[in-house]
């Protein structure tokens, strides 16, 4: 058996893993040991990454919705049926009545032609990802932060009296080769701070660990800014200062619940000349003032030289990002104004102009109707969006939905068709992990089933509106993405097998990092615990159970990892409830209920209930709320208050 | 548990005897005409420089100048993911096993450390119940090792644990590169077999080449030269004396990746599942499964004696360092020494520095190591 | 085992299937190879590990007396995939077998003894091997008590059996549940409680225990503080088992094997397992 070496599509660490293909399925799985991200390593899901892959319950053949019930269909027929059902609400509301969602697990070439084929062909620019839900793109406007260079190389650097501050994110369990290296810098001298509501690994290793109330990050985020900007000569910073008055003592212990002294600890070693690196995630994105926390976290990193990276994507967030899957976005982070017409050309097609609806508001324009259809593609949105009652109206409103995964989800329930898709394993292609290393995934086994790559379905769908694919390979779409994409200049096949990737994070004439004026939100959180709904409740990725768990479910390894999915309390509140581990309790929040078992943990906080985001047989999502952004109109749902009642 | 001891290849008594010298290009051709009758699995490098260990067509293929290969040689009896039989479901149930090769196969190459974790393969897979599946791919089996003189990686440390960089028993042949040509130590009939097949013309090692094999000895001394002493940690660990904030530590570091596990010659554990190939047919296969995962333990009721990461890492040295497992298994060490945990693990929880950990009794709070 | 593969399940048909409680059956099997029926020797403690193809597989201590011959009989509750799978299947149907597996109960070396048998919810089926033919040869024990508890009268197994048992002269059976319904007018508390009621001559009796791990707990210490010396008393360790043949390593403690060196343990071995 010769092993294929391969980037593991599990998380965006994006490890080098070998592939042993043998008989149609994945016999064996290897670390590489000189790879700069795993050096030797894999975690849990890269060792188990091939039974999800092997699964016999993988998606065989298309299926088109008949009656109500699905029944198997050839390529040409459900092809057919795509192209018919698209081409009908073209003519009657023109493009902007179709939404397309993209995929954070599948190759650049595959998302790239995806929006490609959503802007000229299904003639809209709505396309998003889901990931708008819990990840953050800092390279994104308006803040184009790029350091050049890899954030393994730096974190391996940090060195005694360095500081690692970790505000709404588990490294361990999100990003494990992050993790690690951050235990071993810790090791090394480093000290920790971080600021999390629940307890993650490496907590106890910490110098300062606040648990703060959930939502109250943009208020001890701007706190720990005045604290810094405390005596300082520059007008514009001492005017800083004075304006966040509001972040007092008083204010910030009541709002937050953490304790000054300890915060004031954090600020005074922020501004010491010592190497400084800030890692946010999930717990920070997924709420309202996501784009203000980001945005104070970014003046605070310009105060004090830190590096600020954004974890918890997918294998391929990055990559989707950069690749244009995004409303107002093309790729490299380049908008429609400024490079359609460089565009066009290159296509030799045209497209709109107007921005298009994020996957946000196009679960509005669904519920009202002014949505007809949607091409969703390697996403499972009932799951990773918030409100999965909402989610489960909006999609049943639509006219016409497409569906092309590797298995049957939640969402491709509610599909008019279901197309077969290949995983990574099964086709060629590039990936970009979180740090901006472009990587190959090569083909070890054929396509199983009757399952397609995605660049392959996507290009029948082209001939089928009439239209040759000009860049129908791997190989020639990434030239034509790297001729249209300045960071992506130096990628190429030939460079991408030297070495370990192409790192397409540098800094670029003309896209310099912007921080956005510094405003006090009231910050109130909108969702309050009260009488009716008095516990915060907490949702995060479990390494096991990434995201949408689709890999994980399909694993009989990783299965077992959390059967049931727990609700976690604190002591206190168990004893209120009368409640001990292992009994069932029901938790409701305002838009739905879920009954789980209690978990005793005394190391969340007081007031608050965790649950997985997801776990195998169900998620969190169905109490959670959908609330956009302040700012920038980005999606939150973190502000959640839920009762528990005993059963 | 009962131990039998295994009959894997009947032991040939050593003496100078056992003892062939064979030129390079002797050794290709043996190679050559070994492959008409047999499978060779030799190593080969790698697109990224690596050594990989996969099965040659042809010798050109061979990487001469091999370091070693991350992935252990215990795929090639107890695979990552092996299908046990096949099962019908409706109406009346039939099993089928699955066809097995007849074909020898020859790893040649093999590290001492790797041999020596076969041997306790062949003993764990042979007592009491005898594990087949395993069993019958190493009858099958021929193990050409090659010795080393310097370590393949720096982390290497099997001179710790008696198990290598020379053996003495254990291999069916050990190859000792003497420069100019190859010592062979012929360790059993399957070496021997190997030889016929080879077509070897057998030419005794004389005194110059012996003479030659102890002084590569002595500099294998030198270069493996490590400071990894188990002596104590295998009393603390076998008395349960290790102090429970160390495992707290230990513990604390984990990420449960199971890399340990996989890579680690004298790692066995497996899960078995059942999956259907269509509404009709299945197969029961089973995985490599690792004692780090903290499902491994959990109960249906969903109890789990080792929940905590700290009683799953105990667990772990205590297969690796207790003396009542040497016991059971003819005094044979619990580690290799082959280094993998060293490398692949990301927290530094490897054997090596546990056991230094232990022997120090340190904590790592505040201390501030250079490990 | 008939098989020299020890992975490959021999096939049996359910015979009959008996509802105990709820969530709890009995299947009464019989191998369809009337050859492996016949070879089919178990002892008192022994497991089978139970087959559900395309599900999985489960061990599941075989509940029927070692001298019946012509089938045998498991007692499963219904708690994973497999077993309620298991539930599913009716009279005729097939699953896969392997075993008889495990080391056993120790009979012989206690004739003479006074017999304490203490049994917990669904530890009692693995204990009914052993009470069956320890009773026809009852005058070879000088006493003989068994305890019962169960959580509601309704999670009772064996109802029958238990009456049975309850008017058997020469046995001296209490049984207990930890919460009441209408209509019980029996022992109410935990099976602890019940020692209260009985005798126990720390000399010469030997006790058998099967149950929930925390009832074991606590009747391992009632009987520790009685005087029973360690190895008169007899235990289950109950572990995550796989292949039930010592290779998988789910179910080892320290270097012992749970499928292997027990599930039947007495407390001397249990103390020299290493804290888990």
């Amino acid at each position: 058996m010769k092993g294929i070496l391969s980037t593991c599509g599990g998380c965006g660490c994006g490890c080098g893993i070998y592939l042993y293909g043998e008989e149609g399925r994945i016999k064996s799985v290897a670390p590489l040991r000189i790879h700069p991200a795993s050096k030797g390593n894999l975690c849990m899901k890269g060792w188990n990454i091939h039974q999800s892959i092997n699964s016999s319950e993988r998606l065989k053949k298309p299926l088109i919705k008949r009656n109500g019930t699905f029944q198997e269909a050839t390529w040409e027929e459900a092809i057919d049926f795509v192209v018919k059902g698209f081409k009908k609400i073209l003519k009657r509301e023109g493009g902007k009545g179709i939404g397309v969602i993209g995929s954070q697990k599948i190759t650049n070439e595959e998302n790239y032609s995806l929006m490609k084929f959503a802007r000229t062909l299904l003639e809209t620019n709505n396309i998003d990802l889901c990931g708008r839900f819990y990840c953050f793109s800092l390279q994104s406007e308006p803040f184009n932060v790029f350091y050049g260079g890899s954030i393994y190389d730096y974190t391996d650097e940090l060195q005694e009296n360095d500081i690692v501050f970790i505000i709404g994110a588990n490294p361990a369990e999100e990003n494990p080769q992050i993790g690690a290296r951050i235990l071993k810098a810790l090791r090394r001298g480093v000290k920790l701070f971080i600021v999390n509501p629940r307890e993650i690994k490496f907590g106890l290793l910490s110098e300062v660990y606040l648990k703060n109330i959930p939502g109250s990050e943009i208020g001890v985020i701007n706190s720990i800014l005045r604290l810094i900007l405390e005596g300082r000569e520059d007008t514009e910073e001492k005017e800083l200062f004075e304006f966040l008055e509001l972040y007092n003592q008083k204010f910030i212990e009541e709002l937050s619940g953490v304790n000054f002294e300890e915060l004031k600890k954090i600020a005074e070693d922020l501004k010491k000349p010592v190497k400084k690196l800030i890692l946010f995630s999930s717990g920070l994105v997924s709420n309202e003032f996501l784009s203000d926390s980001v945005n104070s976290i970014l003046y605070i990193a310009k105060l004090t030289g830190s590096k600020v990276y954004s974890l918890g994507g997918q294998n391929n967030f990055r990559g989707a990002v950069e690749m244009g899957v995004q409303p107002g976005y093309l790729t490299d982070y380049q908008s429609i104004a400024e490079v359609k017409k460089k565009f066009e050309k290159a296509w030799g097609r045209s497209f709109p102009d107007e921005v298009g609806l994020n996957v946000f508001e196009m679960l509005e324009e669904a519920l009202k109707y002014t949505l007809k259809g949607m091409y969703i593609v390697g996403e499972n949105i009932v799951v990773s969006a918030p409100d999965t009652d909402r989610t489960k109206r909006a999609l049943s409103n639509l006219e016409f939905l497409v569906v092309q995964d590797i298995f049957m989800s939640e969402t491709a329930q509610f599909a008019d068709v279901i197309l077969p898709a290949s995983s990574f394993a099964e086709k060629d292609g590039t990936f970009t992990n979180l740090e901006g290393r472009v990587q190959r995934v090569r083909k070890v086994i054929e396509p199983r089933f009757e399952s397609k790559p995605d660049l392959h379905i996507l290009n029948l769908l082209e001939v089928g509106f009439g239209r040759t694919p000009k860049s129908d390979v791997p190989t020639k779409i990434m030239k034509e993405i790297s001729s249209l994409s300045p960071h992506y200049k130096n990628v190429s096949y030939e460079e991408l097998d030297k070495g370990f990737g192409v790192m397409v994070d540098f800094p670029l004439d003309g896209k310099v990092p912007k921080i956005l004026p510094i405003e006090k939100r009231y910050v109130k959180t909108p969702e309050s615990p009260d009488i009716e709904y008095p516990y915060y409740l907490i949702t995060e990725n479990i390494v096991f159970c990434h995201t949408s768990s689709t890999f994980s479910k399909h694993s009989s390894i990783l299965r077992r990892e959390l059967p049931r999915g727990e609700a976690e309390l604190n002591p206190k509140d168990a004893r209120e409830l009368d409640v001990r581990t292992g009994q069932m309790v029901k938790i409701i929040s305002r838009r739905g209920e879920l009954i789980l078992p209690v978990k005793i943990n005394p190391e969340i906080l007081a007031g608050t209930v965790f649950v997985p985001l997801n776990f195998i047989s169900g998620n969190s999502n169905i109490l959670t709320g959908a609330k956009v952004d302040m700012r920038l109109k980005l999606a939150g749902w973190k502000f959640c208050t839920v009762r528990l009642e005993k059963l | 548990m009962e131990v039998l001891h295994s009959k894997i290849g009947e032991v040939i008594k050593m003496d100078s005897k056992n003892k062939i010298i064979l030129s390079k290009h002797e050794l290709i051709t043996a190679l050559k005409n070994v492959m008409t009758k047999m499978d060779v699995v030799a190593p080969v490098k790698g697109s990224e420089g690596e050594t990989h260990f996969q099965k040659i067509e042809s010798t050109e293929e061979i990487f001469w100048k091999y370091t070693h290969d991350l992935y252990p040689s215990k795929n090639f009896f107890l695979k990552q993911e092996e299908d046990l039989f096949r099962f019908s479901v409706n109406g009346k149930i039939d099993l089928k096993e699955f066809p097995v090769s007849q074909r020898k196969i020859v790893i040649f190459g093999i590290r001492s450390c790797d041999v020596k974790g076969l041997e306790y393969s062949d003993l764990f897979f042979s007592n009491t119940y005898k594990d087949n599946y395993y069993l019958e791919k190493r009858k099958r089996s021929i193990l050409v090792s090659m010795a080393c003189v310097k370590p393949p990686f720096d982390t290497c440390f099997c001179i710790c644990t008696n198990s290598g960089p020379f053996l003495e028993s254990g291999f069916d042949l050990q190859i000792v590169d003497l420069g100019e040509q190859y010592l062979i130590d012929i360790g059993t009939k399957k070496g021997e077999d190997f030889l016929k097949a080879g077509k070897v013309k057998l030419v005794n090692a004389g005194e110059k080449e012996l003479a030659r094999v102890e002084e590569l000895k002595k500099e294998a001394d030198v270069y493996f030269e490590t400071a990894t002493y188990f002596a104590k940690a295998i009393v603390q660990v076998t008395g349960n004396k290790v102090k429970r904030e160390l495992w707290e530590d230990f513990g604390e570091a984990c990420i449960s990746c199971g890399s340990c596990t996989h890579l680690c010659p004298m790692c066995t554990c497996f899960d078995v599942y059942d999956w259907m190939e269509d509404g009709n047919y299945g197969v029961r296969t089973r995985i490599w499964d690792s004692c780090h995962y903290a499902g491994y333990t959990r109960e249906a009721s969903g109890h789990n004696p080792r929940g905590e990461s700290e009683e799953r890492v105990k667990r772990r040295c205590y297969h690796k360092l207790s003396y009542q497992y040497m016991k059971i298994n003819n005094n044979l060490h619990g580690c290799v020494g082959c280094g993998r945990c060293v490398i692949a693990c990301p927290v530094s929880l490897d054997i090596p520095t546990i056991v230094k950990r232990i022997r120090r009794e340190g904590l790592i709070k505040k201390e501030i190591e250079k490990v | 085992m008939a098989n020299t593969n020890i992975y490959l399940p021999d096939i049996t048909v359910i015979e009959d299937i008996i509802q105990e409680t709820s969530d709890t059956k009995t299947f009464v099997l019989k191998f369809k190879n009337p050859q492996v029926q016949k070879n089919f020797r178990f002892k008192s403690g022994q497991f089978v590990e139970v087959s559900v193809f395309g599900v999985g597989e489960v061990p599941i201590g075989i509940s029927s007396n070692p001298t019946e011959k012509k089938n045998f009989e498991i007692t499963v509750r219904a708690v994973g995939s497999v077993t309620n799978a298991l539930h599913q299947k009716k009279v005729g149907d097939e699953i896969g077998i392997r075993g008889p597996l495990g080391n056993n109960f120790p009979i012989d070396e206690m004739k003479g003894k006074k017999i304490l048998i203490i049994g917990g919810g669904i530890g009692l089926p693995p204990l009914r091997s052993l009470i069956l033919p320890m009773l026809e040869k009852r005058r070879k024990f000088k006493k003989f008590t068994i305890l019962y508890g169960a959580r509601t009268p309704d999670d009772r197994v064996y109802k029958n059996l238990l009456k049975k048992w309850s008017e058997k002269k020469d046995v001296e059976f209490l049984e207990t549940v930890d919460v009441a319904n209408n209509g019980w007018t029996g022992n109410v508390g935990v099976v602890t409680t019940l020692f209260e009621k009985i005798e126990i001559d720390p000399q010469d009796t030997v006790a058998y225990t099967c149950g929930p791990p925390i009832m074991i707990k606590f009747v391992i210490q009632e009987l520790l503080s009685i005087g029973l010396p360690d190895d008169m008393i007899i235990s289950t360790l109950e572990r995550y088992m796989k292949c039930g043949v010592g290779k998988c390593g789910h179910c080892a403690i320290g270097h012992k094997y749970v499928c292997v060196d027990g599930p039947v343990f007495s407390y001397k071995d249990i103390k020299t397992l290493p804290e888990e």
